[in-house]
């Protein structure tokens, strides 16, 4: 269990730009990365805001062994002028991450702000019996994210979970990718989208045993809810198995809200605009973390407010 | 019983250009309970579909009245406001929508926009509905009929009842996947719904069986036979059907003709 949920005790850091404003011998700067060294328990929020412009950071993250760490990457468009478009504004931003054995990391990454042309790549490497939870969300912009998670020891394990909220001529592509390298190791992926206007959503996701990782357990599913008839929504799911003695399956769908779900929230008095943004936010928060309220009720609202919009 | 709340008039209605429904006549008044039996394929669900606008039936000719209004105008969630309540015979279920959100959603939607129920209000009312229907008190955080067995999807329909307020509901076959205690909770609900609201509701019961009406009485029964009401009577009519099922109704409507 993670210790520290709320933010009250959490470490904020805000970075913007990629730059540290100083080193605080937790967080630090090295050959330009932002390196965070945690050997003890810890709530850590990364505040990355960008005024655009192609601006990119480099975060390395290393956690010692038997140590629970929740982390916050929060992505947005900071800019005096504040007269940014949506999804013209490029940032980059690369995540490496390395569980010891035993440790436990809830990761939320949040690109709240639909100003930001993301291209976010993570990469995580598990060792034994290290447990990672995963947690992306993007309601809006352009976003290019690849992820790599490296199940390297026995017992590792991850859930991985997405919200893709894409609307306008938003372009979001997803790929995921999970690695099972070692014996007894576990993956579940749960990906959930939903694109409207001449949106682009696009998931391809991989889980990948390799031949000696018997014992292993993969599961991904992935669905995408288009709501209008311009979108273009392509859902990949793959699974390579090279090992006999595991357990494997994946899902994939992309479709139009269910009909009668519709007619039924109508018949109970409910506007058809209202019902179709109920529905979609309770599918799209279906992939959301429901350990800390007062995030999940914050990225509920902010998807609300974004198909309100529509 | 009071002024017609429903008036349904020569009502013709078909569903990928098969008809089905061949020209119903019925008025319900507040604070009468109409059952409505037939064989399968007879129409019954097609009319509770047909009066909630579902939209994959297309009404051919005819006037449904609702307080004298015309409900055929009228869209899905606009004949929910005006007053009309189906309990369906298969409740859907909606992942990542909790009951609690459905239904207050619901409430307001018919409430002004600067008005919506007060949080106190809205948890007092849920909260005895849930113990009047003899339901988990869970029920409010758990998402809208997922994992439900099928009776507790048919309480909830009721629970949902309770909270709206409608002034004419139809309940299509609610009795349908509920053990002995459930059709005599649900039952016992309606019933005493319709005796507190004094004449402000009016009230439609599809089922097959005796055994929810013994709850629910009703004060006039219909057979329905190939879309259309064939046969009007009492109570006494369902303990006819009850005995002898429906195979009088072929040689009934060859001598009618």
């Amino acid at each position: 269990m993670l210790c520290n949920m709320s933010t009250e005790n959490m470490k904020i850091y805000d970075i913007r730009n990629g730059r540290l404003p100083e080193d605080d011998g937790f967080v630090r700067t090295r050959d330009g990365s932002i390196c965070i060294g945690i050997s003890e328990n810890a709530s850590i929020m990364l505040n990355m805001s960008f005024d655009g412009d192609g601006a990119g950071s480099a975060v390395n993250i290393n956690i010692a062994g038997g140590t629970e760490v929740y982390l916050i990457e929060n992505y947005r468009y900071d800019s005096a002028s504040n007269a940014a478009s949506f999804g013209e504004n490029f940032m980059s931003c690369a995540v490496n991450i390395n569980l010891s054995s035993g440790s436990t990391l809830k990761h939320q990454i949040l690109f709240e702000d639909g100003r930001l042309a993301a291209a976010y790549t993570l990469k995580c490497n598990a060792e034994a019996n290290a447990v990672y939870d995963n947690y992306q969300t993007n309601i809006g912009g352009r976003a290019k994210c690849n992820t790599e998670i490296n199940l390297n020891g026995y017992g590792a394990s991850v859930s991985s979970h997405l919200i893709a909220f894409c609307s306008g001529e938003d372009d979001q592509r997803y790929n995921i990718r999970i690695n099972h390298h070692a014996k007894g190791t576990r993956s579940r992926m749960t990906n959930c989208g939903a694109a409207a206007d001449a949106s682009k959503c696009i998931i391809d996701c991989v889980g990948f045993i390799e031949k000696g990782a018997s014992g292993s357990d993969a599961y991904q599913k992935s669905r995408i809810i288009s709501l209008s008839e311009k979108v273009q929504a392509h859902v990949s799911p793959a699974l390579l198995i090279d090992e006999y003695d595991v357990s494997a399956g994946h899902s994939g769908s992309v479709g139009s809200i269910d009909t009668e779900a519709l007619y039924y929230m109508q018949s109970r008095g409910i506007r058809r605009q209202e019902a179709v943004a109920m529905f979609t936010s309770g599918f799209l928060m279906g992939a959301a973390d429901k350990s800390n309220s007062e995030l999940y009720e914050d990225i509920e609202h902010k998807v609300r407010e974004r198909i309100n919009q529509l | 019983m009071d002024r017609p709340v429903l008036e349904i008039k020569n009502l013709k209605a078909s569903a990928s250009g098969v008809r089905i429904l061949n020209g119903i006549d019925l008025t319900v008044r507040g604070g009468e309970i109409h059952a409505l039996m037939g064989p399968n394929g007879s129409g019954k669900s097609t009319l509770s579909s047909v009066i909630m606008g579902h939209p994959d039936y297309t009404v051919e000719e005819g006037e449904v009245l609702l307080n004298g209004e015309n409900l055929l105008e009228k869209s899905v969630d606009e004949r929910a406001r005006a007053g009309v309540f189906l309990a369906l015979q298969y409740p859907v279920e909606i992942s990542g929508v909790t009951n609690s959100q459905f239904l207050r959603t619901a409430i307001n939607a018919r409430r002004d926009e600067k008005n919506p129920i007060p949080y106190a209000e809205f948890v007092k009312e849920m909260r005895k509905a849930v113990k009047d229907l003899e339901m988990n008190e869970n029920l409010p955080k758990r998402y809208l009929n997922e994992g439900f067995s099928g009776g507790e999807k048919k309480r909830n329909e009721i629970l949902q009842m309770k909270l709206l307020n409608p002034s004419v509901a139809i309940l299509d076959e609610i009795d349908s996947g509920l053990d002995i205690d459930a059709v005599r909770i649900v039952g016992s609900n309606v019933s005493d719904m319709v005796k507190e609201r004094k004449g402000g509701l009016g009230v439609i019961v599809i089922t097959h069986y005796q055994r929810l009406l013994d709850y629910i009485k009703p004060d006039f029964v219909h057979v329905l036979s190939k879309g259309k009401i064939i046969k009007s009577g009492g109570c006494e009519l369902v303990s006819m059907l009850e005995k002898e099922g429906y195979s009088w109704i072929d040689a009934y409507e060859r001598g009618a003709m």
